[in-house]
């Protein structure tokens, strides 16, 4: 078992072989290893007392984990503007959300003045959601069909799997939601005014628990944008669009034509 | 560590080898939290699905901590690779300044290049030179026949070192 078999390899590839090898004698490699084997034990005897149905640490593939962030993300998108407020005029801004065909959003965090990820999400009625993240990567959360469909662009590949329940799916996020629909907090109206897509914006600001929330809705009380804070220097902007017209195929589940069937880890 | 004196009990094989998973791992990713994820996956596996007709613990083991970690590796290449917009934010492989020596640059360009091989030839490469098993004990841990391994390992060869001539050439002035 310890030998290295060096001889197979040229000059080069021997090198870094070997470079991966010498970070073994680091004593906080050693540190570590102590460290992690006490976890080990531990975490065993924890898994043997509650029998068979242990959540895995690291069994969840590639998919599952951007899935669970897709989730986390679009969670966020669709809970966050279901916000209730206690007056009437806020109710107009507010029934938006509740009612719609479909909602479109823009959703950008920004750290100060730099946006550092910029995604849109889809939701329908039926409570079907899809994130697109630039070019390459789109998530469908079908609810509905209790499943979550990842497609890569650029390989052309669909992985279908179901809604992890580790990362708070959409029965989360909806119960999430519905603590938001029931919350009676104050929602203040802004004097100052904003231009959003060439619209005079009114706005309202929201306090929560996790933040505050600055809501712009038109003369109509179309909902445009928001934007939450959260402390710090971290922000999110979402932009709105309301009852969009969008191709049933866009919100499926289904594998797109075109693209190849990829079981999770696999190639 | 005596082969013979230690069950197949999964928290005394634990007792007895966690240390050999977590290195073998840990040589694979350089980073001992994922090193760990895969320590603690391995013999989770082994609580669940208690494996038959084991041979030899240490090489069945060291395998499972290599597959585990080639596919962690994957996984990090994989992911990042269709997230641009994320990839500034990157994880660097280990806090303890993975890149802070021309030595630790050249590990990191290995588990690169590593995480774009087939996965067949990652395992094979991983069990072969960062874990020293032979060609006999590479196919039972992979269920390949031992002609099958040596075309895999000669094709890891080949690949490696064509992608490390790349690196090279783009680091080149």
């Amino acid at each position: 078992m310890n030998h290295r078999f060096e001889d197979e390899l040229s000059a080069s590839l021997k090198d870094r072989v070997d470079r991966m090898n010498t970070a073994m004698d680091d004593t906080a490699v050693e540190t570590a290893a102590d460290a992690a084997q006490a976890r080990l034990l531990a975490r065993l005897q924890k898994a043997q007392k509650q029998a068979r149905t242990l959540p895995r640490a690291t069994s969840r593939g590639w998919w599952a984990v951007a899935a669970s962030a897709m989730i986390a993300a679009v969670a966020i998108g669709i809970a966050v503007p279901m916000l209730s407020g206690n007056s009437d005029a806020f109710a107009a801004v507010q029934a938006h959300f509740r009612d719609f065909k479909t909602l479109s959003m823009t959703i950008t965090q920004r750290f100060g003045n730099r946006a550092t990820q910029t995604t849109r999400t889809v939701v329908d009625a039926r409570g079907v959601l899809r994130t697109d993240v630039g070019d390459q990567l789109s998530v469908i959360v079908d609810a509905p069909r209790g499943r979550v469909m990842t497609l890569l662009h650029e390989p052309r590949q669909a992985m279908i799997a179901p809604i992890p329940k580790a990362a708070s799916g959409q029965q989360a996020a909806l119960s999430w939601l519905d603590e938001l629909r029931a919350f009676k907090g104050e929602a203040t109206r802004l004097d100052e005014t904003r231009i959003i897509d060439s619209r005079t914006a009114h706005g309202w600001r929201l306090k929560l628990p996790g933040g505050t929330m600055t809501l712009w809705a038109d003369d109509n009380d179309l909902p445009l944008a928001m934007q939450q804070t959260g402390g710090g220097e971290l922000a999110i902007d979402y932009r709105f669009v309301f009852d969009q017209e969008i191709p049933a195929e866009y919100l499926s589940s289904d594998a797109p034509a075109g693209y190849m069937s990829v079981a999770p880890d696999e190639d | 560590v005596a082969e013979f004196a230690v069950s197949d009990a999964p928290e005394a094989l634990a007792h007895h080898y966690g240390p050999l998973v977590f290195k073998a791992a840990y040589r694979v990713l350089g980073d001992a939290a994922l090193a760990e994820d895969v320590q603690q996956d391995v013999f989770l596996r082994l609580l669940e699905a208690p494996p038959s007709d084991v041979q030899s613990w240490p090489a069945y083991l060291s395998a499972s901590a290599v597959r585990g970690a080639i596919d962690v590796l994957r996984r990090q290449r994989r992911w990042w690779r269709v997230l641009p917009l994320w990839s500034a934010q990157e994880p660097t492989a280990a806090p303890s300044a993975e890149h802070d020596s021309i030595a630790r640059q050249q590990a990191q360009q290995l588990r690169d290049a590593l995480a774009a091989l087939p996965r067949r030839e990652a395992q094979c490469f991983g069990l072969r030179y960062l874990q020293g098993l032979d060609i006999g004990e590479i196919a039972q841990a992979l269920a390949m026949s031992e002609n099958n391994v040596n075309v895999t390992l000669h094709r890891a060869r080949r690949r490696l070192e064509a992608r490390l001539a790349d690196t090279a050439a783009e680091i080149a002035p």
